[in-house]
């Protein structure tokens, strides 16, 4: 359990890492808020582990959980070319911060954010499927997996639709420790996959420069058309 | 969870796979099918070359020959009524010449065309059909109140020359009558004939045989003016119909509306 909590804190040092060596095939602002969101993560991770913060873990819960949804949505919003997808997602944000606020409000002794967290689960799988329909609506003839965009989303799919169920049962049931154990023991799991994820994200080039495969045959598409033109 | 997660975004990889190989197999046949009609272009370019090239020296060629014969014949007779003689005779081959050559050009490039117009060029193509007294034509054009580009014309004539060839040496029919009209954003031109005609399968698969020289360039054309080609029967049963569709410019939709 502690090698995995380890090993997770690791992955997420080991991506930040990564980021500033290939910075120069990230310097899209969405990479950066990705980028700020895994230095936020980290910071969380560490003052967790500290005693001193141990009473304000609802507080530093609930503010990573806004901080993990502004993210995930502001990535997802400049990376939507759909203006009624933008504006979906701006509406819901909205009422996003209003639910938070309540939570923040009413329940301030609560040991973790379950219901924002839950909200906040949903909210970015609704979008991140939206994310993949506004591809395969897309006509050009790049393979969607060559976007380094697509990494960075299947990331936010994978990790948000794991530990929605988790949050949610940590809120609803009365787990034992064990159980709790396992719980975040399954989290640490699932963000060392959303890590790998985002690093393949920051690795890979951006797609204008790898081989579309269409460019050949477009290329002599034109030529003839040209020539053709000069005949008649 | 995770697991229908992974399939998801699995079955979404596929099914964008699958959707570009398809678009680029359609590329792909749109793509032989536009060097098959280069290629029927070159083809149909070159042929028209060795034509006017075989007028030249069949006909052209032989008259300025003999005018020069005569010319030379002066050089050696004195004789002043045989001089006469064959200056006249050179004159009138000259003139023969002259009259065969001009043929030649106004066919290359009728200057009717290009001074006056399609309607007008139209007009005088039919026009020296019908002479013929053998077919039967006529022409309408109902709105061509103001002329389209030069570069159009030149192709729209050459289409409808073409397809007027194709009527004369394969359908034998009796007349011929070409109009024209519009409407908001569309050019029109028909071609009725009561001969042997094609419909727009027959097009279709003589366009992607390997003949139909004149079909395919026709096809080409009508591919640079983003234009489309109809053959049908009219539903009377009594003659066929070749529909030209053309868009219309939009100087000219402008032009109309301030009219209007």
């Amino acid at each position: 359990m502690q090698l995995l909590k380890i090993t997770s804190s690791l992955s997420t040092l080991l991506l930040i890492i990564f980021y500033i060596i290939f910075s120069k095939r990230n310097k899209d602002k969405k990479f950066w808020v990705i980028f700020l969101y895994c230095l936020c993560s980290l910071i969380l991770d560490i003052l967790i582990h500290l005693s001193k913060f141990q009473p304000y873990k609802f507080f530093l819960y609930s503010f990573f959980t806004l901080i993990e949804y502004t993210s995930f949505s502001y990535f997802l919003l400049l990376t939507y070319k759909e203006k009624s997808y933008k504006w979906l997602l701006i509406l819901c944000t909205i009422l996003f911060y209003m639910v938070m606020l309540y939570s923040i409000v009413h329940e301030p002794n609560g040991e973790f954010d379950n219901l924002t967290s839950s909200i906040a689960g949903l909210l970015v799988i609704i979008f991140c499927i939206l994310f993949f329909y506004e591809q395969l609506q897309d006509t050009k003839t790049n393979f969607i997996y060559s976007s380094k965009s697509f990494w960075i989303v299947s990331g936010c799919l994978i990790y948000t639709s794991t530990t929605l169920f988790l949050f949610v049962s940590v809120g609803l049931f009365k787990l034992s420790n064990n159980q709790e154990e396992s719980v975040w023991m399954l989290n640490n799991f699932i963000n060392i996959i959303k890590n790998i994820l985002f690093g393949i994200a920051f690795y890979k080039l951006p797609p204008t420069l790898v081989d579309s495969l269409s460019d050949k045959s477009k290329d002599s598409l034109t030529g003839s058309a040209k020539a053709f033109n000069q005949y008649l | 969870m995770l697991s229908l997660t992974i399939g998801l975004i699995v079955f979404i990889i596929f099914h964008q796979r699958k959707v570009i190989r398809y678009q680029l197999t359609l590329q792909k046949m749109e793509e032989a099918q536009q060097n098959i009609l280069l290629n029927a272009s070159i083809r149909y370019q070159e042929e028209e070359r060795q034509r006017l090239a075989a007028d030249l020296h069949d006909d052209a060629g032989p008259l300025l020959a003999t005018a020069r014969l005569y010319l030379n014949e002066n050089l050696v007779t004195l004789e002043r009524a045989t001089q006469l003689q064959h200056i006249k005779a050179a004159k009138s081959i000259i003139d023969d010449a002259i009259h065969l050559i001009r043929n030649i050009s106004h066919s290359l490039m009728p200057p009717t065309l290009k001074n006056f117009g399609l309607e007008s060029a139209v007009n005088d193509l039919l026009h020296k059909i019908g002479g013929a007294g053998t077919i039967s034509t006529s022409c309408r054009f109902h709105d061509y109140h103001n002329r389209i580009k030069t570069d159009t014309e030149q192709i729209v004539f050459r289409i409808i020359q073409e397809l007027i060839n194709n009527i004369l040496k394969h359908s034998n029919s009796t007349f011929i009558h070409v109009t024209q009209n519009t409407n908001t954003d569309k050019f029109f031109i028909r071609i009725h004939h009561d001969g042997n005609g094609l419909t727009q399968p027959d097009f279709d698969t003589l366009t992607k045989s390997s003949g139909g020289l004149g079909l395919k360039n026709i096809s080409s054309r009508l591919k640079v003016l983003f234009g489309k080609i109809l053959f049908e029967k009219d539903l009377s049963q009594t003659y066929y119909k070749i529909t030209i569709e053309l868009p219309k410019e939009e100087e000219n939709i402008l032009m109309e509306k301030v009219a209007m």
